[in-house]
């Protein structure tokens, strides 16, 4: 197994969030987490990349004990995190979010043939190389964030709502590249509010609830399921 | 004519100086979010240190105590991170500010223990000034304004050409981003406060070169560069330069019109219009840090 959670407790000051989550990720894999508002999914991604400290409970990546690994650490050890929303520097230009991107790559041949990678994969963003970032489209900019998992190379990618605010077709767009690093052997584990394009893209989820587990099985079960459909697929 | 050119040259030759002064405030204010009002005490301790150095019993010539009192200046604005700011990052960025006016109040009353509250000088004899075209500039302007563009065009490569000054911008414009790619951010805290004392230790020797040092400098000359920080729009570092060089003509260019004696006004005047009309600042569509 890829990465195992076991039994994770997380949360912020007084307030517990997540109960015992147990999910697993196996090699290859792209698994999603979906559940309504406030059932902790970003939470479970926070924890499990270490940004936020578990309270009780198990990470373990490749069959070591990662759990009390700070995100430096485990980004060393292959597993990262793209987190929700703003997730560009918007002043720095694009080149430079690649080197942010990258930061962790000592030596700069290395930095050099990453953004090569990224060129080569998205050539509608080396076109504004040196335009900073806040002048990209909303799918721009996702692929922008995105390229950080080209640039790293990753086992194991924690991606969170990559389809947040951006238009229907753009979001398949985005999936489809999704889909393709998928392929090349790297491993995602997905929250998506949009339950639906995050199940059928991927190979499992999870369902998760006022921070508890509440059901898993293979995306096509969990479309099919019809509790799953009430709650969260809208019929 | 000329009288108006010269009061243009020597505001842009003061407005260099708070420029210095002001690009420190706001790199502190873009990483870390709050106004260090103690950053004034930062160019009073830069110019008595010197004062310090050059005095006996040790006595070094004036560019020699230079050196020991810059890096004595660093020290206390990575001081004052380590020691204060640093273990109120979680708060309010309202307890940053108001312990900074706590830093501040000590720093300057140490200044008054120690040297008094009397004006004093480098003891440097007024020397007549460089005649060009109807203006007149002394070396000590020169040495000012040379120093300023000096300072100010590292700043400027170092912020868009090294690592180092990539990271501290990303840190500026997010933060918790930065963390999660994994950006050093400790090594980045102390360029920003090493930046910031080293721009305002310069400028207050600079300052003081060509006026004299009083305890209470550093205070004037905060409200000054926290007015320039304005104008460029909190956190951006090219607008809190371009407010530097307006504040310095405003300032001089309004002696045409009254009695020196308010020429502090000009300053407190807008940062009150400003933070009524426009608190985003009036540069603040230039590219810059943020």
């Amino acid at each position: 197994m890829l990465l195992e959670v076991d039994q994770l407790t997380a949360g912020y000051g007084p307030v517990t969030v997540l109960h015992q989550i147990c999910l697993e990720l196996w090699d290859h894999e792209m698994v999603c987490i979906i559940g309504p508002n406030g059932a902790g999914k970003s939470t479970v991604l926070r924890a499990v990349s270490g940004q936020l400290m578990p309270r009780a409970g198990r990470v373990m990546l490749e069959g070591r004990d990662v759990t009390r690994q700070g995100l430096r650490e485990k980004a060393a050890k292959g597993l990262i995190f793209i987190p929700q929303g703003e997730n560009i520097f918007p002043n720095l230009t694009v080149l430079e979010n690649l080197e942010m991107a990258g930061t962790m790559l000592q030596d700069k041949g290395i930095l050099h043939q990453a953004v090569e990678r990224v060129w080569a994969a998205f050539p509608m963003i080396q076109e504004k190389e040196h335009d900073p970032a806040r002048s990209l489209s909303g799918g721009q900019r996702q692929i922008l964030a995105l390229s950080r998992i080209l640039m790293l190379l990753p086992r194991v990618a924690l991606l969170d709502e990559p389809s947040l605010g951006l238009a229907p077709l753009v979001v398949d767009f985005i999936f489809e590249e999704i889909a393709k690093m998928n392929q090349t052997g790297i491993s995602f584990l997905l929250v998506e509010q949009n339950a639906r394009k995050g199940l059928f893209v991927s190979h499992r989820g999870y369902v998760l609830e006022l921070g508890r587990n509440r059901l898993t099985g293979t995306g096509q079960d969990l479309l099919n399921n019809p509790e799953v459909q009430r709650l969260y697929l809208g019929g | 004519m000329a009288y108006y050119a010269q009061l243009v040259l020597n505001g842009v030759i003061a407005g260099s100086i708070y420029a210095l002064f002001a690009v420190g405030l706001t790199l502190v204010y873009g990483v870390f979010r709050f106004i260090n009002f103690a950053h004034g005490e930062l160019i009073a301790w830069g110019a008595y240190l010197v004062l310090l150095f050059a005095l006996p019993p040790i006595s070094l010539p004036l560019y020699l105590a230079l050196i020991p009192a810059i890096a004595g200046t660093v020290l206390i604005g990575v001081a004052q991170d380590r020691f204060v700011y640093r273990h109120l990052l979680q708060g309010h960025r309202i307890t940053l500010l108001i312990a900074s006016i706590g830093v501040s109040y000590f720093l300057r009353n140490t200044l008054r223990l120690i040297w008094g509250s009397d004006l004093m000088t480098y003891g440097i004899r007024p020397v007549r000034g460089i005649q060009f075209a109807g203006l007149s500039i002394t070396p000590t302007q020169l040495l000012m304004a040379g120093t300023a563009v000096l300072f100010l065009v590292i700043l400027f490569v170092l912020l868009t050409r090294t690592l180092l000054g990539k990271s501290l911008r990303a840190v500026a414009d997010n933060m918790e981003l930065a963390a999660v790619m994994g950006v050093p951010m400790q090594r980045v805290r102390v360029t920003v406060w090493v930046l910031a004392a080293l721009f305002a230790g310069v400028g207050g020797f600079l300052l003081a070169l060509d006026t004299n040092l009083e305890p209470a400098m550093g205070m004037t000359n905060m409200i000054k560069s926290f007015a320039a920080v304005l104008l460029g729009g909190a956190g951006n570092v090219w607008g809190a330069l371009l407010g530097g060089l307006f504040i310095g003509m405003a300032e001089n260019i309004g002696v045409a019109f009254f009695s020196p004696g308010y020429k502090d006004f000009i300053s407190f005047a807008l940062i009150f219009l400003l933070l009524i009309l426009r608190p985003q600042g009036i540069f603040g569509v230039l590219t810059g840090m943020r």
